[in-house]
C-alpha cells in the first residue's frame, strides 16, 4: 500500500507552489525528497501532516494517518530527562509499564543508556538530535517525517546520525518521508528519491529508485558516489 | 576528568566563602573606625553597642510579636500580589490587546513614589493595612510584568511539536506551559519580596501599628536612641537575607535542569 498525492494545488497569494502535483510515497521505505531551499518542501511536509489544507487535491489514504516528526532542531523539553522527553509522547497510549520499556528500549538504541537521566542542557548536539530521534521512532506513528534534520550538523556528526537512523530504521521499518537539499544525505539514505525542480509551480525532474539497501551504501564508497554524479546530474 | 572538575569548583566555593568572610571583617573594622572618630554613639553608635542592644531588644516579650506582625503584613501584601500578578499576568501574556491596555497601569504603578503610595494609603486605611497595601501596590506590578515575560518567551516550536505528537491540551499546559514560566516567575517573586519587605517598613515608620519593626525604628529615632534604630536596622536586612535565600532555595529545588 502506498500514499498518494494527485493534482495538488496550492497557491500562496502570488505564489503558485503546486499545481497538478502528482507524488507515492512507498510504504516502509525511505521517501526522499531533494531539492534547493525555496521550492516548497516544508509546504508539502506540512499538507502531507495535516498543518497546511491544500487548495484541492487528493491525498488518499493519509485519514487517521499517525505522523513522528524529526525537525531540523532536536527540539527537546529542557526541564525534562532524556527519559521524561521520551515518556512525554507516550504517556497517553501505553500503560506505565510499556512507557518504561518502549522508552528504556529505544534510548538504548541511540546510544545513551548512560544518560537516561541527564537534562539537555548537559548533552553535545549529535546526544540532542539523537534523544529526538529516538522520540520520533518510539512514537507509535505510521509515518515518519525528517525535515532537514542534519542540516546544522557538521561533516563527521552527519555521517554518525545518519548511522544512529539507519541502525534503527533496520529494526523498525517505517514509511519514512526525509526532505533534504543535500545530495550527499539523499544519496546515503533514500530508497526513493524525488528531484525537486526549482520552478513555480513546483514540479518533479525526476524519481530515482536506488536498489541497494541504505546499510550497504555505507560501506561500499564508489557505488555512493555514482548515485551522488546521478543525483548532482538532475540538480543542476 | 569529570573529578578534577569537580574538586576545583568545589575548592573555589570553599575559597568563595572564605572572602565573604574577609568582607564582613572589613565592615566591621570601617564600622568600628568610624565610630570611633565620630566619637558620639548618639550619632553614629559603635558596633558592640549596637550588637548588645540587638541582644536587649530580642530577649523583651514583644520582640517576637514586633517582627511577628511585620512578618505577617508583608506576607499577606506578598500572597495578594502573588495572586493578582499571576492572574493579570497570565491574561497580559495571552492576550495582546488586553495587554496594550494594561501596561500604562503597570508603568504608572511602577513609576509612582513608594512615599506617595504610602501617604495616600494612610488616607485610605487603617494603620495596620497601610503597609499591606504599600507591599502589594510595589510587588505587584513586578511579578506581574514577569509572569508575562516568561509567557511570551514560550517556544512555539515545542507546542508544534507537542501538536505534532498528539499531546492532550492540560498535559501541554502542566508540561510545557508551567515549567516555561517558573523560571521567570520565581526570579519575579525574589525581586518582589524584597522590594516590598522595604516598603512594609517604611509604611509602617509612618503609619505606626502597634506592634511593628517600622513603628519600633520610628520611636528609637524620636527618644534618639540611635543604637536602637541600628539594631532594628539589622534585624530587617536579616529578614530581608533569608526570605531571599529561602525563595532561592525553592528555586533550586524547582529549577532542577539548568
Amino acid at each position: 500500500m502506498a500514499l498518494r498525492i494527485q493534482n495538488l494545488k496550492k497557491t500562496y497569494p502570488g505564489l503558485p507552489v503546486f499545481d497538478d502535483f502528482n507524488m507515492e510515497i512507498k510504504d516502509r521505505e525511505i521517501n526522499c525528497i531533494l531539492g534547493p531551499s525555496g521550492v516548497g518542501k516544508t509546504t508539502l511536509l506540512n499538507i502531507i501532516s495535516g498543518i497546511t489544507h491544500p487548495d484541492s487535491g487528493q491525498l488518499s489514504d493519509l485519514k487517521d494517518k499517525t505522523f513522528s516528526y524529526i525537525f531540523q532542531e532536536p527540539r527537546l523539553l529542557e526541564w525534562k530527562t532524556v527519559y521524561g522527553n521520551i515518556s512525554f509522547v507516550l504517556k497517553n497510549k501505553y500503560s506505565k509499564k510499556e512507557v518504561q520499556d518502549i522508552a528504556n528500549r529505544y534510548i538504548e538504541m541511540v546510544g545513551l543508556k548512560g544518560f537516561i537521566d541527564y537534562y539537555p542542557e548537559k548533552l553535545s548536539g549529535g546526544m540532542k538530535q539523537r534523544v529526538s530521534i529516538a522520540r520520533a521512532f518510539a512514537f507509535p506513528s505510521d509515518i515518519l517525517i525528517m525535515d532537514e534534520p542534519f542540516k546544522s550538523l557538521d561533516f563527521k556528526l552527519k555521517r554518525s546520525m545518519i548511522d544512529a537512523f539507519l541502525r534503527l530504521w533496520e529494526i523498525d521499518k517505517r514509511t519514512i518521508i526525509f526532505v533534504t537539499h543535500d545530495v550527499e544525505e539523499a544519496a546515503l539514505m533514500g530508497n526513493i528519491i524525488y528531484i525537486l525542480k526549482d520552478s513555480q509551480p513546483t514540479k518533479i525532474k525526476e524519481k530515482i529508485e536506488v536498489g541497494l539497501n541504505p546499510k550497504e551504501r555505507l560501506k561500499n564508497p564508489q557505488e555512493l558516489t555514482k548515485i551522488k554524479d546521478i543525483l548532482k546530474k538532475y540538480l543542476n | 576528568m569529570w573529578e578534577a572538575k569537580y574538586l576545583m569548583k568545589a575548592s573555589t566555593i570553599k575559597s568563595e566563602k572564605y572572602f565573604i568572610f574577609i568582607s564582613f571583617v572589613i565592615l566591621a573594622a570601617l564600622w568600628k573606625l568610624i565610630s570611633f572618630v565620630i566619637d558620639s554613639e548618639i550619632i553614629f553608635p559603635s558596633p558592640e553597642s549596637t550588637i548588645i542592644r540587638l541582644y536587649d531588644l530580642v530577649i523583651t516579650r514583644d520582640f517576637s510579636l514586633i517582627l511577628l506582625s511585620s512578618l505577617t503584613r508583608g506576607l499577606i501584601g506578598f500572597i495578594i500580589s502573588l495572586l493578582l500578578g499571576i492572574s493579570f499576568g497570565f491574561f497580559s501574556g495571552f492576550n495582546r490587546y488586553f495587554n496594550r491596555m494594561f501596561e500604562p497601569f503597570l508603568i504608572i504603578i511602577r513609576s509612582t513614589p513608594v512615599m506617595s503610595i504610602i501617604l495616600i494609603a494612610l488616607i485610605w486605611f487603617r494603620s495596620t493595612n497601610v503597609p499591606i497595601f504599600a507591599s502589594f501596590l510595589v510587588s505587584f506590578p513586578i511579578i506581574c510584568l514577569n509572569v508575562t515575560e516568561g509567557i511570551k518567551n514560550i517556544d512555539i516550536k515545542l507546542i508544534q511539536m507537542s501538536k505534532v505528537y498528539n499531546i492532550r491540551r492540560w498535559r501541554v499546559a502542566k508540561e510545557i506551559y508551567f515549567p516555561s514560566i517558573l523560571p521567570f516567575l520565581l526570579a519575579g517573586l525574589s525581586t518582589a519580596a524584597g522590594i516590598g519587605w522595604k516598603a512594609v517598613i517604611a509604611a509602617e515608620v509612618l503609619s505606626q501599628p502597634d506592634f511593628a519593626l517600622g513603628t519600633s525604628m520610628q520611636v528609637s529615632r524620636i527618644y534618639l536612641e540611635t543604637e536602637s534604630v541600628f539594631a532594628w536596622t539589622i534585624v530587617a536586612i536579616i529578614i530581608s537575607f533569608f526570605s531571599e535565600r529561602i525563595i532561592r532555595r525553592f528555586e533550586k529545588l524547582i529549577v532542577r535542569w539548568k
